[in-house]
């Protein structure tokens, strides 16, 4: 028998949402529906993962053409060749999986939220939804829809349950990356006008097809077309995830954020740039893609370096984390461009690592404003001797952060930096300043946060609680454990990564 | 000749008539004219739906007639075809729509209700007959139909200043903007009377001779039909308040009954818009080249201004009247590429035409739909200003939801009905390429300027806090309107096959006939 796993993880926090914003005003029962949703969402997605890592029969709807672990096809419009196709394959599972795992922590971490719960959870929950159909959407007007559906509940969740300048940053949030998204549906338009009938499959939404045609005949329409339409969903891209100089509204809405909203907008919602980069900017124009290496290249760099200088100067612990976030994605970038099966798997898996990392900072710097009621790092000094799990915490996850050997953060920079040395050469010697300036700052703010002397103005102040302390721990679990044995992720990550290097590589 | 087909105008023109009659005898201070009113338009819709083929008589089999129906009445100057039953449908779901809220709204003027209803019922008559001529003539008379009944329909609240001085204002610019039409058809059909058919008023016989004339058949022919052309542009331009003719619209919106003003922005406009393809992609499509990158530049000029000016606003009449304004800027889209059916790109044209099409069913939807929640927060004494709406969410909790849904469908968030149809609009302009590609660019730009003025309403809603926090008692026939338009909004989404197919069939039905 067959199950359709993938539209159950849409169903599932559907109707989760649905159910939690019937409930009455100020009802408690709402975090208790949502976390179980989340739950069975990520139950579903481990079935998945591991039923297509291991062959288990459970029941998987296979593709036919064998390149995704499982695959839901149904008509939609077929007037306009709009259908709807789930997939998921070794790029997407990943991001998946940590999608309902950080959706899960992050109710769990927001356990004791008073103001508007229902609301509040329910949002959390459509966030998980609409992030999901984006990693599995397989039809570019699905993945459209789920793309900016992500907008609305984020909008909400900065807005009502921000900090003091969150009108600001909500709308900052929403109108930068909505014009990313419009310029990337003109690239979507010239791909269902143009690319789709020179490669011999019609007009057509559905990106399977149009993925298989273009690695057929990867030069299709010349550089003339490509590199525009490239350009245009990268800029797409780059918004969301975010590149300098399209990062302003990043940091603003992290410092106003809710502390499970800066999870899911750090921890997710940049993913979904450098997703889409993979699927859609290197796949569908691999030569736009190999020719144009240079333009991801600077970028990342550019995002690298001058992300981790700006890091020097925050005070604020959340800013910080913010910049950082910034710099860690141009990673992604950086692997991209090296076009090599190294360089692109190191790409994907920082991508899942750095959501990891940053769920934790987030989550500490969460709590240090529950706890101290301050995020001022020049204020948070000598925590260790009040908060010494915080600390402990803290200084692994900064050591992950920053790449120490042994923690999965160092894996897919190695990996990144391995794969970009046959084109940078002793060049790489610029994105590697990066991160020395990152072992800087994280190691200066860990000096004065942990080891200074306690800042007595802070008062009675309190360690993790229960529900503060099992999300973090989960999730160091998972850095450490992916951090000493990175191999099962990077075996899920590694055929298609292959598979997209050598369709570049094909080229050169 | 099978006249029945002609019985969806019948039937409305019938019920105008009655209320006014019953009007004499029964001085009712129930609601009987506007659940006369609504009959009339549903029975007319349920025939329109039937006749595209949409709905039970197809289904049973039965062939009452062809569907989608096409019949020619040339002694009437009229035709039914897809493209008229069309815009009946959209015509009559305004009307109904307006027509449940007005039952709330209207209920304190024991006066001139049967008039109100009546006049509603003549001016989509009006309209219905604009979608369906086959005559310049005919269709300036019908749409004076629609026009002259509105103008009493503004200054319906004779005693208050603010609506009388609409209606005065509406009926100005209207007057004006009607005589330049006028001129405009008298030198277009100067310029017929020159070639081989004679002096016509046909539509497409019209195209035919401007064609002739513009292939060398007539000299210094240019002059004529750019200037007749401009006239034309200019006068329908009024009607559908497309920037520079847009000055009215604010005010004529603010000062009207809620209801009237969303009767003008999601009804009448869209008599325009039908006026214009009439107009434009039959008659003059043959003079292209004399009006085409005019239309596309006003096109932009409207949807910036339309766009910029809403963001200062905090009226939410007049935000909503320059959103109208901005929709307006996105439809001309699709007149611009329509006209590729003259070179022969049907296919692309009549893509474009779906879209502006299915935009402006959408579009009644969406904005009649915000108009009524005005008209609900005002009746229940909230107020119409943005300040008025803080903490909307505490006090009508559903009403709050309802215009969140209908805002972020009018900015053109995806799943909603506004998405799809600007989606199938603004794509059809890039696939058109050339200097097309550039209407879609600033489409979707607009699209993203738009969105701000708009979360910015929600923003007042759900996140602000309000002073006042108490629920307010709802009036129920408009907050059953806007419970309908907002699921005609989210079911035109998630149904978009079928309106998708009956809009093409629509296009394809303006651009072959």
């Amino acid at each position: 028998m067959e199950i359709p796993y993938l539209s159950l993880m849409i169903l599932v926090p559907l109707v989760g949402t649905i159910v939690s914003f019937l409930l009455p005003r100020e009802s408690t029962k709402a975090k208790w529906v949502c976390l179980i949703a989340a739950l069975i969402s990520l139950v579903i997605s481990f079935i998945v993962t591991f039923a297509y890592v291991w062959s288990w029969p459970m029941g998987l709807q296979l593709d036919p053409s064998g390149s995704f672990a499982a695959y839901e096809k149904a008509d939609w419009i077929p007037t306009l060749g709009m259908s709807y196709v789930l997939g998921v394959d070794g790029l997407s599972l990943p991001l998946i999986v940590l999608t309902h795992l950080l959706v899960a922590l992050g109710i769990v971490f927001s356990w004791k939220e008073t103001d508007r719960p229902k609301e509040f959870f329910g949002l959390l929950l459509l966030m998980d939804l609409s992030i999901t159909g984006v990693f599995m959407s397989l039809d570019l007007f699905l993945f459209f829809i789920f793309w900016e559906l992500v907008l609305i509940p984020m909008y909400f969740l900065i807005g009502i349950w921000g900090g003091p300048n969150k009108h600001y940053a909500a709308i900052k949030f929403l109108i930068y990356t909505h014009v990313g998204s419009v310029i990337m549906l003109l690239g979507i338009f010239a791909l269902y006008f143009w690319a789709g009938p020179a490669l011999a499959v019609g007009n057509t939404f559905n990106l399977v097809e149009l993925a298989n045609a273009a690695k057929l005949d990867p030069t299709y329409l010349g550089m003339a077309f490509q590199a525009p339409v490239f350009v245009a969903f990268f800029f797409g891209f780059g918004v969301k995830m975010p590149m300098v100089p399209f990062h302003t509204w990043l940091p603003d809405a992290h410092v106003e954020a809710p502390t499970a909203g800066s999870v899911v907008l750090a921890g997710l919602l940049l993913k979904m740039g450098g997703y889409g980069l993979f699927r859609l900017g290197l796949t569908m124009f691999p030569l736009a893609a190999r020719e144009m290496w240079w333009l991801l290249a600077t970028f990342g760099v550019v995002s690298m370096v001058y992300a981790a200088f700006v890091c020097l100067a925050q005070t604020d612990l959340k800013r910080l984390i913010a910049y950082s976030s910034i710099s860690h994605m141009g990673f992604v970038l950086l692997g991209a461009s090296s076009t090599l099966t190294i360089g692109i798997a190191g790409g994907i898996f920082q991508m899942f690592n750095h959501g990891l990392i940053t769920a934790v900072l987030f989550m500490l710097a969460g709590v240090a404003k529950r706890s101290c009621h301050t995020r001022d790092i020049s204020k948070l000094t000598g925590l260790v001797q009040k908060m010494p799990l915080f600390s402990f915490i803290l200084m692994v996850s900064f050591f992950a952060s920053l790449g120490l050997p042994g923690l999965n953060g160092f894996v897919s920079e190695f990996m990144v930096f391995a794969g970009s040395y046959e084109s940078f050469g002793r060049y790489l010697i610029i994105p590697l300043l990066a991160i020395i300036i990152t072992g800087a700052y994280y190691i200066w703010t860990m000096h004065k946060m942990v080891f200074g002397d306690f800042n007595t103005a802070l008062g009675k102040i309190r360690d993790l609680t229960r529900e503060e302390a099992l999300p973090l721990f989960i999730l160091l679990a998972f850095i450490i454990f992916f951090g000493l044995y990175p191999a099962p992720v990077i075996g899920l990550i590694e055929p298609y990564a292959a598979g997209l290097s050598s369709l570049l590589g094909g080229l050169g | 000749m099978s006249y029945q087909v002609l019985s969806p105008i019948i039937i409305l023109l019938a019920f105008a008539f009655a209320i006014i009659i019953v009007n004499m005898f029964v001085k009712s201070k129930r609601r009987y004219f506007a659940y006369m009113a609504l009959t009339g338009m549903i029975i007319s819709l349920i025939l329109v739906v039937d006749m595209a083929g949409l709905s039970f008589t197809s289904a049973m089999g039965l062939d009452l007639w062809d569907s989608p129906v096409n019949l020619t009445f040339p002694n009437l100057k009229l035709k039914v075809d897809a493209f008229s039953l069309f815009f009946y449908v959209v015509f009559l779901i305004a009307g109904i729509l307006v027509t449940i809220g007005s039952i709330s709204y209207i209920e304190k003027e024991e006066k001139y209700r049967a008039e109100y209803f009546s006049l509603m019922l003549l001016a989509v008559v009006g309209m219905m007959l604009v979608a369906s001529t086959t005559d310049l003539f005919v269709l300036y008379l019908a749409f004076e139909l629609t026009s002259i009944s509105t103008y009493a329909l503004a200054a319906f609240r004779k005693k208050d200043k603010a609506s009388a001085e609409a209606g005065l204002k509406f009926f100005l610019m209207g007057a004006v903007s009607s005589a330049i039409a006028l001129f405009g058809i008298s030198i277009v059909y100067g310029v017929t009377a020159f070639t081989p058919g004679g002096p016509t008023t046909d539509l497409s016989q019209i195209s035919d001779a401007l064609n002739f004339a513009l292939q060398g058949g007539i000299a210094h022919v240019q002059i004529p039909i750019i200037l007749g052309s401009i006239l034309l542009i200019a006068g329908f331009g009024f009607k559908i308040a497309i920037v520079p003719f847009h000055m009215w619209a604010p005010d004529v919106y603010q000062g009207s009954p809620t209801t009237i003003s969303a009767f003008l922005a999601a009804g009448t406009k869209k008599g325009g818009f039908a006026a214009f393809f009439q107009l434009f992609l039959v008659a003059l499509i043959a003079a292209k080249f004399q009006w085409g990158l005019l239309v596309g530049i006003l096109a932009v000029i409207t949807m910036v201004v339309g766009n910029v000016l809403a963001i200062v606003q905090t009226d939410l009449k007049r935000m909503l009247a320059y959103s109208s304004i901005a929709q307006a800027g996105y439809i001309l889209i699709a007149i611009c590429v329509g006209t590729l059916a003259f070179d022969g790109d049907v296919d692309t044209a009549q893509l474009a035409v779906a879209g502006g099409l299915l935009h402006i069913l959408i579009h009644v939807f969406m904005k009649s739909g915000a108009f009524l929640v005005v008209a609900l927060t005002a009746t229940a004494k909230v107020g119409e200003n943005l300040n008025d709406y803080k903490g909307l969410y505490r006090r009508m909790p559903i009403v709050a939801f309802c215009m969140t849904i209908l805002l972020l469908s009018l900015a053109g968030i995806p799943p909603l009905g506004g998405f799809f149809s600007k989606f199938v609009l603004f794509s059809s302009a890039v696939n058109a390429g050339g200097w097309f590609v550039w209407l879609a660019v600033f489409g979707v730009l607009n699209s993203a300027l738009s969105l701000y003025y708009y979360v910015r309403v929600i923003k007042y809603m759900y996140i602000l806090k309000g002073e006042d926090e108490s629920r307010v008692k709802v009036p129920t026939a408009l907050y059953v309107a806007v419970i309908l338009a907002t699921l005609g909004v989210i079911l035109s989404g998630l149904l978009a096959e079928p309106l998708i197919s009956f809009a093409k069939a629509a296009a394809g039905g303006l651009l072959g006939g």
